[in-house]
């Protein structure tokens, strides 16, 4: 059989550089044909609980933490770090904005800075913290951006156990209509909504 | 896909099941080379399931794909982390520790490349997938498909153009050998 000329032997655009990553049985791995009926079931179920697609909602008093906060809470800094977290696989995000965080009256020795940076996969948070103890068992930390409807959006959890240093947390929404940060203390299995324990918060 | 983004983006059920067709395999992807077989699937509706209920807070502006993986990583890693608590089932204390997984740019990629391959014709996916996977020559593969060793290379030919054009911002960082392959969503000091 006589092979047409322009296809060559082996793969010719990029084989070698593409290879590593084709290579990987990950990738390659299907899910179960059935999780597609089983996500749609899922969110069918959400539906006919009554949930309609929308950011957490605080179940706490929005004025609480809008109000004037204890003595000895810093002040929210927002100054441009020139921070650009993505070293490759997806675009460079824009500048980050550093936001300060003090502790509140269940942490009074607790800070912390987070550097918010905005990517193409979302908001990255790198959160420094410093004097906060390790969660507890059966708790632990989580980080949420507020907007001023009072909504919040989880940013991911965290327990420190292995000591304090910086995290790192994503979320889907940005300071710009996201503009407040909470960390506060969780216990496990008692939902998806904050715990109304703020530990860190800016202002 | 735009009008998709804005019917997933007002919560419309029959939105998830075309998002998941089209990212399904991907979030998959990422959810497995986190927490492994056994939690994949788990983790695969939790991503679905979370992005539906936070798709208001969706920015149109922006890519879905990048959002749903973003969610999909850290759904696989609050997962993860819940796995090693100690106090879940009773497993004993001191084996919890910040949680290492696969680095942000290295789960982007396979999330990325499992796009790209979920992109292509079945017939080159097919023959991709046997030379890539399976070692297999092109002549192997014609005869396994039974079809012309010329029609085996020109569906190879088209699937690495096509390969190469999605995945060629992944390969400059492949060279880069200050790109880690675990991170931890924990980086004490």
């Amino acid at each position: 059989m006589t092979e047409p000329p322009e296809y060559p032997d082996e793969p010719p655009v990029g084989d070698d550089a593409l290879a590593p990553l084709l290579g990987n049985g990950a990738v390659w791995t299907d899910p179960d044909p059935d999780l597609e009926d089983d996500i749609v079931a899922a969110v069918g179920s959400e539906i006919r609980s009554g949930e309609m697609p929308r950011p957490d909602r605080h179940t706490g008093d929005l004025r609480r933490w809008l109000a004037p906060v204890a003595v000895g809470v810093v002040a929210a800094i927002l100054v441009l770090v020139g921070a650009s977290v993505l070293d490759g696989g997806a675009e460079q995000g824009t500048t980050g904005v550093a936001v300060a965080l003090a502790g509140t009256e269940a942490a009074p020795d607790a800070s912390a800075v987070a550097t918010v940076t905005d990517t193409p996969l979302g908001t990255r948070i790198d959160l420094d913290v410093s004097g906060l103890a390790p969660a507890g068992r059966d708790q632990y930390y989580e980080g949420w951006l507020w907007n001023d409807d009072g909504d919040a959006v989880s940013a991911g959890s965290f327990h420190l156990r292995g000591g304090v240093g910086t995290i790192e947390l994503w979320a889907g929404v940005g300071l710009d209509e996201y503009p407040r940060m909470t960390v506060t203390r969780e216990t496990e299995g008692e939902g998806a909504a904050p715990s109304g324990e703020v530990v860190l918060r800016s202002r | 896909m735009e009008d998709l983004q804005r019917r997933f983006r007002t919560g419309d059920p029959d939105a998830v099941r075309a998002v998941y067709r089209h990212y399904g395999g991907a979030v998959h992807t990422v959810a497995r080379s986190i927490v492994g077989d056994e939690l994949a699937r788990d983790v695969a509706q939790q991503t679905f399931v979370k992005a539906w209920q936070a798709a208001a807070t969706f920015d149109a502006d922006r890519e879905l794909a990048p959002w749903l993986y973003a969610i999909a990583r850290r759904t696989a890693i609050d997962v993860l982390r819940a796995e090693r608590h100690p106090t879940r089932g009773g497993h004993a204390p001191a084996v919890d520790v910040g949680v290492e997984t696969l680095s942000m740019e290295r789960t982007w990629e396979v999330f990325e490349v499992r796009r790209a391959i979920d992109d292509l014709p079945d017939g080159e996916r097919e023959v991709v997938r046997l030379s890539h996977l399976g070692g297999w020559t092109h002549a192997e593969i014609a005869e396994q498909l039974e079809v012309p060793v010329g029609t085996v290379k020109s569906r190879s030919a088209r699937a690495h153009q096509r390969l190469a054009a999605a995945l060629g911002h992944l390969l400059d960082s492949r060279t880069d050998p200050a790109v880690g392959d675990v991170d931890s969503n924990e980086d004490p000091r």
